[in-house]
């Protein structure tokens, strides 16, 4: 795959040393020249030292034949325009955006970048899933969907425990999709259905309702 | 010199220079019974797979390599031509130099000016600084320029 | 009747806006990154100034883009303000959300995305133009 990715910071360098290594072709490109210059006594000549978001720089780049753009620099403005330029002006058919602060997410992709990566909220996802008892594990994200495949395990204490779904209550807008016992019997999903102690659940949710589900399954505050 | 220089890579690049650094570069290895290896580097712009057919640009590499084999048999030196396709000189010639195991590189440099300002350009210096072999640097007179 | 008015980024251009506005009776705020900036301003009842980051909605919130009429994005940087003005748009619906942009490929982009820009470069062609011309 044919890949641009805009910034050489951290996370744009050791993407890219990853992606040359899985023989993708990359290009990187980096405004600051300093930085370039440092990441191409590395990785050879796939830095261009120039403005990702500069439609010309992008055209000398490639990118008409481009198949992923990953901008990746620290501003959350610089990867928004980087993906409507490329999406926009290149037809890439696919753009992900690295943004730091979580409320852009969602107005990233109504602007049209397909996949974004909020670093803070990625963090906070490994935060949760170091909780005792029950944590929410995030099993899959739904490509094209805003909801993603979460697993929690039912712990002792739940007020899940012996009540049947549909007395229960699952917030508005999450699904049930397996549940497994501790045996390895997987449940038949219904309204009848009694969630016992040690329980895995498989759910669909979006990202919001995340901690009202847990909430529903653990009884955790 | 205490090293025996055998394997010497030339860039060439269509320039009145190359037939300079090809004899050149042959002085330096046929007391050692060594070899000359001329490359033509076509610079593929980053809107083509690397891989890219380049007709144009292989035709004209082709009838280079074919005169540089030429002067270099004059001076009964042992020759190999070869077409590389590379997004950069530099790196490229880096890159044979150390696959090729050379000791030298002879590269020419005609006198040019930016922007009002002579300039010897990027490749040069990128591979005095890179270069795992010794660089040769032919810089041209300043007068060829003006006679042209 | 007056309008409230949000102005991103207290450079030469922000200021004069800015200044123009509030004479004709508008109220303004004001935000910039760096305060030093705000020198180019003289207090007035109309006009508000606030240091705070443009692209963080937060921000823009803290500082009343929920209420204002019209959002204009002056930086000097053509991504801040493309992120703001689309933000001011879609995030926060301000009915008029003008934004600057520098460079002519991105402006003609932003363009066909329903943002009403400006090309300073563009502009200042324009008027040389026309005064040779003369």
């Amino acid at each position: 795959m044919f890949v641009i990715v805009v910034g050489c910071g951290k996370i744009g360098y050791q993407l890219s040393r990853a992606l040359l290594a899985a023989d993708h072709e990359v290009v990187i490109l980096e405004r600051d020249s300093h930085r370039a210059a440092r990441a191409a006594e590395e990785l050879g000549s796939v830095i261009i030292s120039s403005d990702g978001t500069e439609p010309t720089v992008l055209t000398e780049a490639g990118a008409s034949r481009c198949q992923l753009l990953i901008a990746t620099t620290g501003q959350d403005a610089t990867n928004l325009v980087a993906c409507q330029v490329a999406k926009r002006s290149f037809r890439v058919p696919q753009t992900i955006a690295v943004v730091t602060d979580p409320d852009h997410v969602a107005l990233f992709k109504q602007l049209g970048v397909d996949v974004t990566i909020s670093t803070t909220e990625l963090i906070l996802s490994h935060i949760e899933e170091e909780m005792p008892g029950g944590p929410l594990v995030h099993l899959l994200p739904i490509q094209g969907a805003a909801s993603g495949i979460v697993c929690v395990r039912v712990p002792a204490g739940s007020p899940a425990i012996g009540r049947s779904l549909a007395v229960m209550g699952l917030p508005v807008g999450t699904s049930l999709a397996a549940v497994v016992a501790k045996n390895g019997e997987i449940k038949s999903i219904g309204p009848d259905l009694l969630l016992e102690q040690d329980d895995e659940v498989v759910a669909i949710t979006p990202p919001d309702k995340e901690t009202l589900l847990w909430r529903a399954l653990t009884g955790g505050a | 010199m205490a090293d025996q220089l055998k394997t010497a890579l030339v860039p060439v690049t269509g320039s009145p220079l190359d037939e300079f650094t090809v004899g050149l570069a042959c002085d330096l290895v046929k007391h050692h019974k060594g070899t000359v290896h001329v490359v033509y580097v076509i610079e593929v712009s980053r809107q083509l797979p690397l891989d890219a057919e380049v007709p144009f640009e292989s035709t004209r590499g082709e009838r280079i390599l074919v005169q540089m084999e030429k002067v270099a048999k004059s001076h009964k030196c042992k020759v190999e031509g070869e077409i590389l396709q590379a997004r950069s000189l530099g790196p490229a010639v880096v890159d044979e130099a150390a696959l090729r195991n050379a000791d030298v590189v002879v590269v020419g440099s005609p006198y040019q000016e930016h922007f009002g300002a002579p300039t010897i350009g990027d490749v040069v210096p990128y591979l005095l600084k890179y270069s795992p072999c010794r660089v040769v640097v032919y810089r041209d007179a300043q007068a060829r320029m003006e006679s042209k | 009747m007056p309008r409230n008015v949000m102005i991103l980024g207290c450079g030469r251009v922000g200021a004069m806006v800015a200044k123009a506005l509030a004479a004709e009776g508008d109220d303004v705020i004001v935000i910039d990154r760096d305060a030093d900036n705000f020198r180019r301003l003289a207090e007035a009842p109309n006009l508000r100034m606030i240091v705070a980051d443009g692209t963080s909605s937060e921000e823009l919130r803290r500082c009343g883009i929920e209420g204002v009429d019209a959002f204009i994005s002056l930086t000097a940087q053509d991504t801040v303000n493309a992120l703001a003005a689309q933000m001011a748009q879609l995030s926060f619906g301000v009915a008029s959300v003008v934004c600057r942009i520098n460079d002519p490929i991105r402006r003609a982009m932003y363009d066909e995305l329903g943002l009403r820009t400006v090309s300073p470069p563009q502009v200042m062609t324009d008027l040389v133009l026309e005064a040779l011309g003369s």
